[in-house]
Formats: structure tokens, sequence, C-alpha cells
């Protein structure tokens, strides 16, 4: 059975880099493994040793006798045209679907396909059975709860329970003001692009079982206990309020929280107090008096720092009822290759949580 | 064009960077100039307010500061605005639009929220109604997701879908907009590696896509924790065995910072070339803005 890690947070934490770290952990720990990539910047696929990340895994050379590890990186519209194709009855009937003017823009720029689509990449990968593990970068958000609201919307719209007041003949069986919002929307919508949509559900229509058939396995997939959920904060600036709604829409949708990967903590340091000579050879007093005051800073800021960092953790860990957490050190300017990744991977599981 | 002469600017940047931190600093610093300036998000968020240290998000423009007001948008707002202008929709009849129906459709349509939203501002600057609040520039805190090339991808994404009718309309008024001379971008980034290269691979999709640059902002640089001269890579020699090990690590660390920004500022303004581009400070404790704001004064004259 494949066990799917999926990589949540808002943009900015480094939840992309992250993720690809804990695939080359799970790889070393054995497991043959797939990262599916939403957004990655050119520099990780570089770090992997890519030329380019396409939508099909591609191998990542490991060091010594690591498990698999491939990479992927999400194309959204190669992703739906695949689907479209792969529940259409004929060859003529995807074509014609693929041609849709609605259909188009859907598959580009409509608000939550991306992720709709990322989970369905993912059953995908299940579906295959040739990965023990699916680690899952999720789409950049501001807020992270939009990974798991804006399938059921894109999900509801293909269902026609939305929109089939505007695409079913027979308007007479509405009551008087949902006739008059459609009329109206009509008028502001103007007639070609009523008409658009409405032939892409006629064409849809018959896709439409076998939507609703991958939309239910993929939300009990999701609610499964072989999906773990990671959130990926920064550690100077966790976003309290962001994550205590995040832990309790996963309650409610009774999904299982792995715990917290806290990006970017500030290193330990044990140099103080600080015994600073009182004058040294070779330099003048007043430089030295000047240098002197900035040496003997240094310590008191990264563990100011380091302190702030801890404590905003430990605050995350009580309000999420003692769930783990794993700190990872500040890295010069991010990781630059596989062993640098694999450096990374030290602090992250399968690596035990840190104790706080 | 001077910063204070445009119309409408775009603060864009990945998530993290701190683009509503600096929509609100230039918001200020154009303030001081003299200018009635608006601030907008997208979506009913009420990130701006908050970060004035206020709450609550309201379509109707608040005053955040002297010479600063905020709006925060929703597609439903605008459509019903829409609707009223273009159909001469009665008030009455408007509350039709504001119903489950509608939401589900403007949800359904791909870059109808954009394209709304937009046009509300654009609007509010060009032909604004006797009602209407009056403002010299307005700013627009751009979504993380959301960055000028993908708002102009909304109207060319309309355009291809429907050619004729309101909404294609809509679109060719939206595209004219951002692409016209007062409509400027304003990429934000911090000095480190990979925002930098990001912020160089930005720049340069936008302006294939005609969009101009008005600024670019390099935010949160550290402030120094080493003197200058002499360097510590002069002086470390002179203290070999008189200081703890750790501390010299700790001073190799603090130059190394200082040395990656300094690297990365050159890239950033080499590939900003001629445009204006302004170095913000990080700031740990409010007021972050104010300060900022200061910082962003010399940028509003350069042409």
């Amino acid at each position: 059975m494949t066990e799917i890690v999926v990589c949540c947070g808002v943009g900015g934490t480094g939840k992309t880099t992250t993720s690809a770290a804990l695939g080359v952990a799970s790889a070393l720990s054995g497991r043959r493994t797939a990262v599916l990539t939403i957004d990655p910047a050119r520099r990780l696929a570089d770090a992997l040793g890519l030329d380019a990340l396409g939508n099909e895994p591609r191998p990542v050379a490991l060091p010594g006798n690591a498990a698999p590890l491939h990479a992927l990186m999400l194309d959204r519209k190669g992703t739906w045209d695949a689907v479209i194709r792969k529940f259409s009855a004929s060859e003529e009937e995807a074509e014609r679907l693929l041609a849709n003017r609605y259909y188009r823009a859907v598959s580009t720029r409509l608000t939550g396909s991306h992720e709709y689509m990322a989970i369905e990449k993912l059953y995908e990968l299940v579906e295959s059975d040739e990965w023990d593990r699916v680690i899952v970068d999720t789409p950049p958000a501001r807020h992270v709860l939009d990974f798991f609201q804006a399938p059921d919307r894109v999900g509801r719209l293909l269902d026609q329970s939305v929109l089939g007041v505007f695409t079913q003949p027979g308007r007479g069986l509405f009551g008087g003001a949902t006739r008059r919002a459609v009329e109206l929307v009509e008028r502001v919508a103007g007639e070609a692009v009523m008409g658009e949509i409405a032939d892409f559900f006629r064409l849809f229509s018959g896709l439409s079982p076998g939507f609703r058939a991958r939309a239910a396995a993929t939300a009990k997939l999701l609610r499964s206990q072989q999906t773990l959920y990671y959130l990926v904060v920064n550690a100077s600036s966790p976003g309290r309020n962001d994550v205590l709604g995040f832990l309790q829409t996963l309650k409610q949708e009774q999904m299982q929280f792995a715990g917290f990967l806290i990006n970017r903590v500030a290193a330990r340091t044990d140099a103080s107090p600080v015994m600073l000579p009182e004058e040294v050879d070779g330099m003048p007093l007043e430089q030295w008096t000047a240098w002197r005051r900035a040496l003997s800073e240094l310590p008191g800021h990264r563990q100011a720092r380091r302190a702030q960092h801890i404590n905003q953790a430990r605050e995350l860990v009580s309000a999420a009822g003692g769930s783990p957490a794993w700190l990872i050190p500040e890295v010069e300017d991010g990781p630059r290759d596989v062993e640098g990744l694999a450096r990374l991977a030290r602090h992250l599981p399968p690596c035990p949580p840190t104790t706080l | 064009m001077r910063l204070i002469d445009h119309r409408f600017l775009v603060v864009v940047g990945k998530g993290g960077v701190g683009r509503t931190t600096c929509t609100l600093a230039l918001a200020l610093a154009l303030a001081r100039h003299g200018r009635r300036v608006l601030v907008a998000e997208l979506g009913g968020t009420d990130h701006l307010v908050q970060a004035a240290g206020g709450q609550g998000a309201s379509y109707a423009p608040r005053q955040l500061a002297p010479g600063v007001d905020a709006m925060s948008l929703t597609p439903m707002d605008c459509l019903d605005d829409f609707g009223r202008r273009k159909l001469r929709v009665s008030r009455v009849v408007s509350l039709v639009l504001r119903s489950r129906v509608v939401q589900a459709f403007i949800d359904s349509v791909p870059g109808l929220h954009d394209l709304l939203q937009l046009g509300k501002l654009e609007n509010l600057l060009n032909e604004p109604l006797p009602s209407d609040p009056k403002y010299d520039i307005c700013i627009l805190d751009a979504p993380a997701t959301g960055h000028g090339a993908t708002l102009l991808a909304a109207a060319r994404s309309m355009r291809e879908m429907t050619r004729a009718g309101p909404f294609a309309e809509l679109a060719r008024i939206i595209e004219d907009f951002l692409h016209g001379p007062g409509c400027g971008m304003v990429p934000v980034t911090l000095l480190e590696d990979l925002p930098v290269q990001e912020t160089t691979e930005l720049l340069r999709t936008l302006e294939q896509d005609g969009l101009r640059i008005a600024a670019v902002l390099a935010n949160r640089r550290a402030s120094s924790r080493l003197p200058e001269s002499p360097s510590w890579l002069d002086v470390r020699p002179l203290l070999a065995g008189q200081i703890a090990p750790e501390l010299v690590r700790l001073a190799d660390d603090a130059l190394a910072i200082q040395a990656r920004q300094q690297s990365s500022l050159a890239r950033l303004q080499s590939a900003a070339a001629q445009r204006p581009l302004a170095v913000l400070p990080d700031i740990g404790s409010p007021p972050i803005v104010d300060a900022l704001a200061s910082a962003l004064a010399s940028l509003m004259e350069e042409p």
C-alpha cells in the first residue's frame, strides 16, 4: 500500500524544498518514493540533478543503495486533458470537449483547478502501485485550507449541481427569484459565454459518472489512514491563526495530522558569556572598541532569535495538543544539490521529532 | 514616469516577501507627497487593515491613515456594481444578483473574479460616479499567485472564450488599462539567492507582456551587525587564539549573511537596470510601515 505524505503551508515557507528533502529522506530510508511538486523554482530541479521536471516521474540520482526516488512537476492542463481522454467514450467525444472554449479556460485558469488536478495526479501515482510513498507539495496559496476546499468546489461545478440551472431547458421548474437571477446573469454575461458553457455541460454529461466515482475515491483516499498531513511553517512567522484554522479543518474532515515542519530555525550557540581582550595587537584602540562591542552582541542576538523561534514552536505544539514538531535549522542560502537536501533530511521524518 | 505620477500600481511577489507591508509603506510615502491614495486587496480579506493595526474587511473605502483609504473587494460586490453600471439595473433588482446561483456562476467562469475586481478599480479611477470618493492613485496588493502577468492572462483567457458581449468588453478594458501609461508593476523581493532569481525572471515576463515596471523593492535587508572597516577578514587573524572559536563562527555567519545580501543586491540591481530600486531595512518591531515609508521617500520623484 502506498503511503501519502501531503505538505501543506502558505507561500514562502520553503514548502517545495522541504517536500524534496522529505523525498530524499524517504528514498534513503529504503522506500520507493515519488515527489510531486507544483511550482518549483528552476533551482530545485537543479538541486535534484534534473534538467527539467515533467508531468511524468523522472529518476533522481541518489548516492549509495537508496531506493529509487522520482520527481515530477504537475502540468495542470496536461493532467486535465489526460483525464478527459480517459473518461470519454470515444476519441471524437474527447476532441470535441478539448476544443470547447469554456473547457480550455477551466483547465488553465479556473480557481481551484490546480488543486483538483494535484489530487488527480496523486491518485494516478497511488493507483500505479509503483511507489511505497508519494510526497505531495501543495499549490501556492495565501491560505492553507485552499488545498482542501478548492477541489470540492470544482467537483461540485462539474457535477452540474451549481450550474445546472443555466444549462438545463425548462426553466419553468425554478422559482421566480432563481429564474430572475438566471436571466440577469445571462444579460450580464452575454449569449456567447452562456452558449459555450451550455455546450460544455452537454458534452461533459457523458463523463460525469466517471468523474463522480473518481471524486468519491480520492475523497476517501485523502481521509484514509494511509494519508499523512504535515504543516510547513516559518520559524519566525508561524501565522498562528492560519495554523489553528488548518488543524480544525483536518479534525472536521477526519484527516490525520502528522506534525509541524518548522523551517529556518536559528542555530544553537554556546558562545556566552563572552570574554574579550581589552586591546588587540595591530589594531587601533578605537577600531577595536567598535569591534569589541559588535562581537560581544553577536551571541545575544543569535540566542534571542533562537529563543523566539523555540517559544513559537512550543506554542504551536501545545495549540495542536502535543503534535510532534521537526525543527529545521537555517541553511545558508538553501540546498544546492542532493547532498544539501540529504543534510536537510537529517532533521525530517522518518528521523525522530525534536524534543522541545 | 515618476512614481508619484502613476494612477495604478500593482505590488507583486511570492508569498512571504512582505507585499502587504510594502503596499502600505508605498501608500504612506505617496500620501506624504499630497496624493489621495486607495490601497486595495482582492477576495474580501483584511490583510491591509490588519497590517495597519485594525481589523475587519470593508468594501466601502475606509480611512487607514491621513490620505490613505483601504478597500477590500469581493467578486460579488463588483458584479453588483458591474450589473448596475452596464445594464442600468436598479438597486432593487440588483439584490437578485446576490443569490447563491449567481455566486456559483461567477465562481465557475475562469478569470472572472480577477476581471470584475480589476474592473471596479479601473472604474473608480477613470469614471468615478459623483458619489464615489476620488483618488489620485490606487495600489493593489496582488495575491501571491496573481502577479501582473496572470491578471493580464485573465483578460486574455476571457477574450479567447468570448469575443462579444459585456465580459469581452470588460476584458478589453482591463487589457488596455494594464497596458496604459499610468499603470505600473512593483515587484517585491527579499535579498536572497532564490527570490532574486525569481524576480529577475518575473521582470522579464512582465516586460514581455508589455507591462511597465514602476519600481523594484528589496525588502528586509538585515542591518549590519559588524563594523565595515576594518572588515572581519582583516580583524579575524589579529584575534587568533584570543577569542572563543564559537564566537569566530558567529562572526563568520554574520559576514556571510552580509556578503550574500550584497551579492543578491548586485544581481538585482543589474536585473532592474535603469528602473527605480529601493532597499528596505529589516525592522523587527513596530511601527514598521512608518519607517519603511520614510525609506521609500527618495523613490517618489525618481523618473
